[in-house]
């Protein structure tokens, strides 16, 4: 008990406070402008970590995390510009609300739900990093190639009005993750002798081109619209607020989303931006009302934003419990341990129980400071989007190049941008979902990677697939959570046509 | 009207630009300085690089900013130096492997002759570690079971402990599995959750695991016994004549003044020296190490040197 009070003594401290709060508002500013990004924030902080106190700094990282998580999707829903790949799955619904000018009770969904995401899964990191990390050392190749099936189904409920349409768009998004340096030869693999592409195409890149400059795009064929405000004002008290009616929407999806964020956390190498996209799908298999997602829902933001978030507090638990990072930001963070002299991984609760129930006591104040910060920031920006077309979309483009630019200081990626906002809307305009192409982008690596691995160590033999219980089971739910998206769409077609008649 | 004036401005700034940069050389440096680094921010090497530029920053009285030019297995970091300006303002990280091996595996756009070397300054170091419940207790156990050929499964994460193990898989008639990884964090994680026999990697990723009781460390394979763990042999005291290794050191674009790197090589030599940078790179699993500009200059031309008969082994060449 002594070394709690003593943490908070210490996470209160004046000195440190002033770090996990700053950390909270930049993340949020960072992540809500359109090109910078969650991820650039904690790059941003890296050096810092050279010179500051280990708690002071590990607050202010993982403070500019969580902020940067859920400032993503401000742009997301008021610009139907994602400021992280995380809040890709947002853009839809967030988007449909704001334009009926319900663009503040959309954010305050979204960052309920963020913070309710965060808080649950920094609770189960508190009571259970060490036992549940050993869930980590579970998955070899074999479960990671099922789960990574398993994940591609929720393609289903993101792929909107057409799934043939929804499919091909993921294949195209899994066949462009194979551009890059083969990851058994170290061979270059349709990169056309282009050195920039032997990385691999920049997500950062594609994200703002498909979504940010396709929308932009977009926005040039409205000409008439550029003097008119972007979104429309509230007509309504309760456009601005939550419900009653959406407070009993947001609970189901909210308890899922954060449950399965946590699940997602826990295993390394899958990051919140599937947190998103599992924790939008199973709102939508949950769904009191399904039939409004992709139109406007509270439940598809509830999930996908409970989902993302959840993620953050999680994937400490395999950094803590065993020193492995669960995901890029995570991975910093080792650095940040390493550099400070201590130990990442269970050792750390001996070495230095200060750090540690410091940083226990500053993810929950994290939390609180989230919400303030949140509430805070979505009053500018509602004001920022109200600004006229002509004005606002300028601004968003510059930001989004400049912001493609900083990240790796690349030249090559404002072209990879400017190239994929062309490609985004083509797709927009053939009805092709820009989001099943990122969900087949991003898990493309690690299903080539894991499926790949299996056979190298079974060489060759395909029954290594069904060798795993665990893996098994992902493949079982696979099937299953396909064949419920056929059941879902054929029910949700009778219903339209039976409502026509 | 109005255009005409852009355009005037226009013209003048572009002139301004051509104009060619007149070099100070007693006044050097007078302004930032650039380094890029080759690998992705917050690891090893770079977090090295940045304690390293730090202690580098006192000497030459000017801020060095450093830049993270990631991707293509390090050698967008030395392309981008081939290709700045020789001045002296620009020099970043020129590791073993994009310098010695990537050339050989993919098309770049520069070779050794693309570079004055400042100095090389750390050693990346390697080792045979197993998982807590291996069979392996120490590295004999481990020769004796390769040399009875049966089948032994390591991740692998590049091209140099490939090169290794395949000099070793016929050196001891071994048949050792290669499982590829992308990072040394992921192959330690599959040694500790057993889907694979061991690993190669290095003191960053494997010393943490080793205190935390994780992992067993049965041999270094380099040159050098690791400092973090001096009573565990080298794969040379076990009778094995072979060992990996691979350096990190600086670069600049060729064709920088004379007097202008050796400003620089005595800057980072001296801040190389420094105890408090030297205790800071070793806990990041770092060994300080240095070689004079001219030393590793050689250390990377046999390096690449040797690597054509070193490729075909494994059968990329």
């Amino acid at each position: 008990m002594d070394a709690v009070l003593l943490a908070i003594n210490h996470v209160f401290a004046p000195g440190n406070l002033i770090f996990l709060v700053a950390g909270v508002f930049g993340g949020v500013v960072l992540g809500a402008i359109p090109g910078l990004s969650a991820t650039m924030a904690i790059a941003l902080l890296i050096p810092f970590t050279l010179t500051l106190d280990p708690v002071a700094s590990l607050l202010m990282m993982t403070g500019a995390y969580k902020g940067g998580i859920f400032g993503g999707s401000i742009s997301a829903i008021l610009m139907r510009a994602p400021g992280t790949s995380a809040a890709a799955a947002t853009v839809e619904d967030g988007q449909a609300l704001a334009k009926e000018g319900k663009g503040l009770k959309a954010l305050k969904v979204s960052l309920i739900a963020s913070v309710i995401g965060d808080t649950f899964s920094d609770i189960i990191l508190i009571i259970s990093a060490v036992q549940l990390a050993r869930v980590a050392l579970q998955f070899g190749p074999v479960e990671y190639t099922a789960l990574t099936v398993f994940a591609l189904t929720v393609v289903g409920s993101a792929a909107g009005t057409s799934l043939i349409k929804g499919l091909i768009a993921a294949v195209a998004g899994l066949s462009l993750a194979m551009v890059g340096l083969d990851p058994s030869t170290g061979i270059p693999r349709l990169a056309f002798g282009e050195i920039h592409l032997y990385g691999g195409v920049s997500l950062i890149a594609v994200l703002i081109g498909i979504m940010t400059v396709a929308e932009l795009l977009r926005q040039i064929e409205q000409r008439r619209e550029a003097s008119r405000a972007h979104i429309p004002p509230p007509r309504h008290r309760d456009d601005s607020r939550i419900t009653r009616e959406d407070a009993r929407l947001m609970a189901r999806p909210i308890a899922a989303g954060s449950i399965l964020g946590t699940i997602i956390g826990v295993v390394p190498g899958l990051g919140p931006t599937l947190g998103a996209f599992l924790g939008y799908d199973t709102a939508w298999r949950i769904a009191r009302k399904p039939e409004k997602f992709g139109k406007g829902s509270v439940e598809a933001i509830a999930g996908a934003e409970s989902g993302n978030n959840a993620v953050s507090g999680a994937n400490l638990i395999p950094l803590l419990g065993l020193g492995i990072p669960g995901d890029i930001e995570a991975a910093i963070l080792i650095g940040a341990f390493l550099i400070q002299g201590l130990t990442p991984g269970p050792l750390i609760f001996q070495e230095s129980p200060d750090v540690v129930y410091g940083l226990y006591v500053g993810l929950l104040v994290a939390n609180a400071v989230l919400l303030v910060a949140g509430l805070l920031a979505i009053r500018v920006f509602v004001r920022l989007a109200g600004v006229r077309t002509g004005l606002l979309f300028p601004v968003v483009f510059v930001l989004a190049i400049v912001g493609t630019y900083a990240f790796q200081q690349s030249l090559f990626d404002v072209g990879i941008t400017f190239f994929f906002g062309v490609v985004g809307y083509l797709m927009v305009k053939a009805d092709i979902p820009r989001t099943t192409f990122l969900i087949g982008f991003i898990l493309g690596p690690l299903l080539e990677d894991n499926f790949r691995r299996s056979l190298e160590l079974s060489s060759g033999q395909y029954d290594i697939f069904l060798s795993s219980t665990l893996g098994n089971a992902f493949w079982i739910a696979a099937i299953l959570s396909a064949g419920w998206v056929f059941y879902q769409r054929r029910k949700m077609r009778r219903q339209a046509s039976g409502g026509k008649q | 009207m109005k255009r005409r004036v852009a355009l005037k401005v226009l013209a003048a700034s572009v002139m301004a630009a051509s104009l060619p940069a007149v070099g100070h050389a007693e006044g050097f440096p007078d302004k930032e300085i650039t380094l890029i680094v080759n690998y992705g921010a917050g690891g090893g090497t770079d977090l090295s690089a940045r304690v390293l530029a730090k202690g580098a920053e006192e000497f030459l009285g000017q801020p060095i900013r450093v830049v993270n030019k990631t991707g293509g297995s390090g050698t967008v970091g030395p392309t981008n130096i081939a290709a700045a300006e020789a001045d002296g303002y620009t020099i970043g990280i020129a590791s073993f492997s994009p310098m010695a091996v990537s050339p050989h595996l993919t098309p770049v756009a520069y070779s050794l002759d693309s570079f004055d070397f400042i100095l090389g300054h750390a050693r990346y170091r390697s080792g045979i570690s197993v998982g807590k419940d291996s069979p392996y207790q120490t590295i004999e156990d481990f020769l004796d079971a390769a040399r009875s050929g049966q089948e032994i499964t390591y991740a692998a994460t590049d091209t140099l402990t490939k090169i290794f193990m395949a000099k070793l898989q016929q050196e001891l008639g071994a048949d050792f599995k290669a499982v590829n990884y992308k990072s040394g964090q992921e192959s330690v994680t599959a040694t500790i959750a057993g889907v694979v026999d061991f690993n190669l990697e290095g003191p960053t990723n494997v010393v943490p695991q080793v205190k935390s009781d994780n992992l067993r460390l049965l041999a270094s394979v380099s040159s050098v016994p690791w400092f973090e763990m001096p009573d565990v042999p080298t794969i040379k005291d076990a009778g094995v004549d072979l060992f990996v290794e691979s350096y990190a050191g600086l670069a600049a674009p060729a064709g920088v003044p004379e007097d202008r790197l050796k400003v620089l090589e005595d800057a980072f030599a001296q801040a190389l020296n420094d105890p408090e940078v030297q205790k800071t790179m070793s806990g990041l699993g770092m060994e300080p190490a240095y070689f004079s500009s001219a030393e590793y200059r050689t250390l990377l031309e046999e390096g690449y040197a040797s690597m054509d008969s070193d490729l075909e082994i494994i059968g990329l060449k």
